[in-house]
């Protein structure tokens, strides 16, 4: 399921995020198409929650420079999209939830600990939908029943503390599907989640995808939580895009030597990882803001690390040779692309 | 891990924000004006002068001016100074020490002896301080031991809780428990592994405690309970200060201001120490 | 949690005890003893001073006589002052309306400027506006009280006339408004030096809501800001200061005394304040003991209070 018809829903372009003198992300460009699903990866600090978090104006004090559109629904949306970066929070604001939504980590700490579940979602429903009174409770517990909540009624009264962990995330996935965004950022969702229920989680924003038509980033550092749910892999590394690959492509071939090395490092994805019978481990970790070189960022990391140019050079994400006409590309940022082959 | 570099770490933070420098320069110079002061002004604390009553700040050499028999009133100022710093400091030390042990004991023996403690500084504690302070100020013979002793009886309890709740965190940290495990008496176990780990937070509590007993004395010593006349204290300079707050107000304005300004030091030099050892923390 | 209301109840009742102990002992314990005031007397005997020590029962153990004392405390019979045989517990009563009123108006003043300032200081934490939040807070700390209250006295009574110094009332001007004219610097005084305690804890509490995710969920959905504030952070913030109410009433008892001995206001700290000064040893028994007492119920009353008001106490 991937590149639905129009453009991309969001556009991004030369993203960077800084605070003070250093540097957290730049140059990020990537889209995400109407429906589709992209997964962000990287391990932690390469940046992926900063990103999405300056994307909705979230991240208070950051420098953020670059560009993120969001295009309008339907045929008859706006062409030119709503620039989101440097957006007033008074414009921005409106915007958030109804159009974007973005869910976190803990589901534990997600909700208002004090409010009850119907509280909370007639909060946002009156916020982005308009609704209250009556419409609101009947919209309320279609929601919940729609994100699988079995007593739908019964948990409108409860306060968060009474549910499972699995329950409050579906409680979170209630609210922010509530003002029927285009796009939701996930933020490692399942990763505070047991393994069966985070499969459950999983299968829901499936469904969610399928009946509302919503395009997901979901951000992970679990390659095997993005085989499972992701039309399109976006692997970060210290700051930077090393490799943007449709989800069968990269799973079957990464090609730069990173995700190579998680792919070989991801529990439970040996078997796909082609070659490596055993579980692989990555040397090192990654480098911190201030200690980023001139050259390729994993060049200290990397197996295949020449001094020239790896060490001399930051390569560009380029295209991976051959890329059927019309097909989804596959870009990647090695200097020893071809000498390393498939 | 050195204590002396941790200390260093802790006084280069310590003296990198403005709040700790200007605070340990102000103590220092109000420390050396109280004990050496008194020695250079031409006027003693206690010289009556019956010509010279109710003078205004910076007449005939008087800085502050005089009271309503003639003393000068920054020699009384500084000499108050003198008994109030004692007493902040003296009970406070005493008070940490008492409170240190307690808590420790109590952090480190849960049941039996965890409850008594707790029932004492919880029964303790249902009394306000001043009703508490001022009972046993009356019943006791009035003087600077006393009120050091009824200062250091009213706040150990302070100190103790937080030195219990630092024992109990610590005692149940891994490598804490892998030392008992091993086998090490207890005295071992206090002074290398707890005493150390509970320095911090009861070094800031006492910080703030000296200000807290400043401001005790205070209190006690302008009810009549504490440093009696002609000794004076920053309390007791305000003692007959409100029959002439009409006709000369400085007599209860700066006193006044001088002890605000110290007690204000000092719990900045708290909060300057807490920040420094535990970066972005607030207790 | 009836069964952690039931513990709380039994913790205090022990602590009641243990007070009355101590402020039993305290007492006797005086040079002197519950005796001192009439040894002072002209013509006293020592003939006549162990008849009214016998009539006092002062010649039996000490044991015995605390629980007679006590099994008379709870009978509501607190004994007699020395000064004009009036009930003990008469006394407290004619003087605990002043308190209350000065207590009550200065926390009228002093908890909304406290959870503002509290509030203000931990959105903005890191900034210039947190720095002068938090001085704000340590110079209201460190003033002593009295002499905050002699200064307003020479400002605003002395030089500008605004408001009387002292006393209940003006003699012969007994209307309403005279009575809060009177009532208005001991308020402030006692205010401003309680706005500290509700700041802190406030700025604590609040300031790590703040760093929560669902904070953080509601602006990624878009509730607006000042709807976060009010709606989602403070209501959390209000509920663990319900407790905080147990620390602040004996800081207040005490500031009350001094704030009353300073503005002539005749509340229970004043009482106390003059039965030490004349030894009248069983209204500052009696003071203890009820102090310590409304301590305690204002604790159990607020635990109660926080069990009923927060959802993730109940049932």
């Amino acid at each position: 399921m991937t590149a639905p018809g129009g453009g991309p829903v969001l556009r991004v372009r030369k993203l960077g995020v800084s605070f003070g003198q250093t540097s957290l992300v730049d140059g990020l460009n990537f889209d995400v198409g109407r429906g589709e699903i992209v997964a962000l990866v990287g391990e932690s600090g390469s940046g992926k929650s900063v990103s999405s978090l300056a994307i909705l104006g979230l991240l208070p004090g950051a420098d953020i420079s670059g560009s993120a559109v969001l295009h309008a629904p339907g045929p008859a949306g706006d062409r030119d999209g709503i620039e989101l970066l440097g957006r007033p929070e008074r414009l921005l604001r409106p915007l958030r939830g109804k159009r974007v939504s973005m869910i976190f980590q803990d589901p534990m700490s997600s909700l208002n600990p004090i409010r009850t579940i119907g509280a909370q979602l007639r909060e946002i429903l009156a916020l982005h939908a308009g609704l209250d009174g009556r419409a609101a409770e009947r919209r309320a517990v279609d929601l919940l029943a729609q994100v699988g909540i079995v007593d739908p009624q019964g948990c409108m009264r409860l306060i968060p503390q009474r549910l499972s962990g699995g329950m409050r995330q579906r409680v979170v996935i209630a609210l922010a599907i509530a003002g029927g965004p285009d796009l939701l950022i996930a933020d490692e969702p399942t990763t505070a989640l047991d393994v069966t229920i985070q499969a459950q989680v999983l299968r829901l924003l499936l469904d969610l995808r399928a009946d509302m038509g919503m395009a997901m980033v979901f951000i992970t550092h679990n390659l095997a939580v993005a085989s499972a749910i992701a039309d399109r892999v976006v692997v970060l590394y210290a700051g930077q895009i090393v490799e943007d690959a449709p989800a069968a492509a990269f799973f079957a071939a990464p090609r730069m030597p990173y995700s190579r090395g998680l792919l070989a490092a991801a529990p439970g994805l040996d078997r796909i990882a082609s070659g490596a019978r055993r579980l692989g481990t990555l040397p090192g970790q990654v480098p911190p803001p201030d200690e980023r070189g001139a050259g390729c960022r994993f060049a200290p990391r990397c197996a295949w690390m020449m001094p020239d140019p790896c060490a001399r050079r930051m390569p560009a994400l380029e295209h991976v040779a051959p890329a059927g006409p019309g097909g989804p590309p596959h870009l990647a940022r090695c200097a020893r692309l071809e000498e390393i082959g498939e | 891990m050195s204590g002396g570099m941790v200390s260093h770490g802790v006084w280069r933070r310590m003296t990198a924000g403005r709040g700790g420098v200007i605070s340990l320069l102000y103590i220092g110079s109000i420390v050396f004006a109280c004990f050496c002061g008194p020695f250079l002004l031409p006027f003693g604390p206690t010289s009556i002068d019956l010509h010279h009553r109710f003078l205004p700040p910076l007449a005939h050499g008087h800085v502050l001016g005089t009271d309503e028999i003639g003393r000068d009133l920054l020699a009384r100022v500084l000499r108050g100074g003198r008994v109030s710093l004692i007493v902040g400091v003296v009970s406070t030390v005493l008070s940490s020490l008492i409170g240190t042990v307690v808590g420790i004991v109590a952090g480190y023996r849960p049941g039996g002896t965890r409850f008594l403690i707790t029932t004492v500084i919880d029964t303790v504690l249902c009394f306000p301080v001043i009703f508490l302070l001022l009972t046993l100020a009356a019943i006791l013979h009035p003087g600077l031991v006393t009120i050091v002793g009824i200062v250091t009886l009213v706040s150990w309890m302070e100190v103790a809780r937080v030195a219990q709740a630092q024992t109990v965190l610590v005692r149940q940290m891994d490598y804490v428990t892998a030392v008992m495990a091993m086998g090490a008496p207890d005295r071992q176990i206090l002074f290398r592994e707890i005493l150390p780990n509970i320095a911090p937070a009861i070094i800031v509590s006492a910080t703030l405690n000296i200000a807290r007993a400043i401001l005790l004395e205070s209190y006690v010593s302008y009810l009549g309970y504490g440093i009696q006349p002609p000794e004076a204290s920053w309390g007791n300079l305000l003692n007959n200060a409100q029959e002439y707050l009409e006709s000369d107000p400085w007599l209860a304005v700066i006193p006044g201001f001088v002890i605000a300004l110290t007690v204000a030091m000092f719990n900045v030099l708290g909060a300057a120490l807490r920040e420094a050892i535990a970066p972005g923390r607030r207790a | 949690m009836t069964g952690f209301l039931l513990q709380k109840l039994g913790v205090n009742c022990l602590l009641l005890v243990l007070v009355s102990m101590v402020g039993f002992v305290l007492v006797h314990a005086t040079p002197g003893g519950p005796l001192a005031q009439f040894a002072l007397s002209p013509g006293m005997t020592s003939a006549r001073l162990a008849e009214i020590a016998h009539g006092m029962g002062l010649d039996r153990p000490l044991w015995q006589q605390y629980l007679h004392w006590s099994a008379r405390l709870a009978t509501g019979d607190w004994g007699r002052s020395y000064r004009d045989q009036t009930p003990v517990l008469t006394m407290i009563w004619l003087h605990l309306g002043a308190t209350a009123q000065l207590g009550l108006a200065s926390l009228i003043l002093s908890f909304p400027l406290g959870v503002a300032l509290g509030i203000v200081a931990a959105l903005r934490a890191g900034t210039r506006t947190e720095h002068l939040a938090s001085l704000l807070s340590v110079v209201l700390l460190s003033l002593p009280t009295f002499w905050l209250g002699l200064v307003f006295i020479y400002v605003f009574s002395v030089r500008l006339g605004w408001f009387p110094a002292g006393n209940l009332t003006t003699p012969g001007h007994g209307a309403f408004m005279d009575h809060l004219r009177h009532l208005a610097l001991p308020s402030l005084t006692l205010g401003l030096v309680s706005v500290p305690l509700w700041s802190s804890y406030t700025q604590a509490f609040a300031g790590d809501i703040w760093r929560q995710d669902h904070i953080r969920t509601a602006r990624a959905l878009g509730v607006p800001a000042w709807r976060i504030v009010v709606l989602h952070l403070l209501p959390e913030a209000l509920l663990p200061l319900i407790p905080v109410a147990g620390v602040y009433l004996p800081t207040l008892l005490s500031g009350a005394l001094v704030t009353e001995t300073v503005f002539t206001w005749p509340g229970i700290g004043r009482l106390l304040l003059d039965s030490l000064q004349y030894r009248d040893y069983p209204v500052v028994m009696g003071l203890l003991v009820f102090s310590a007492a409304l301590v305690l119920l204002c604790s159990l009353v607020a635990e109660i209070l926080h069990h009923l008001c927060d959802p993730r106490l109940r049932g």
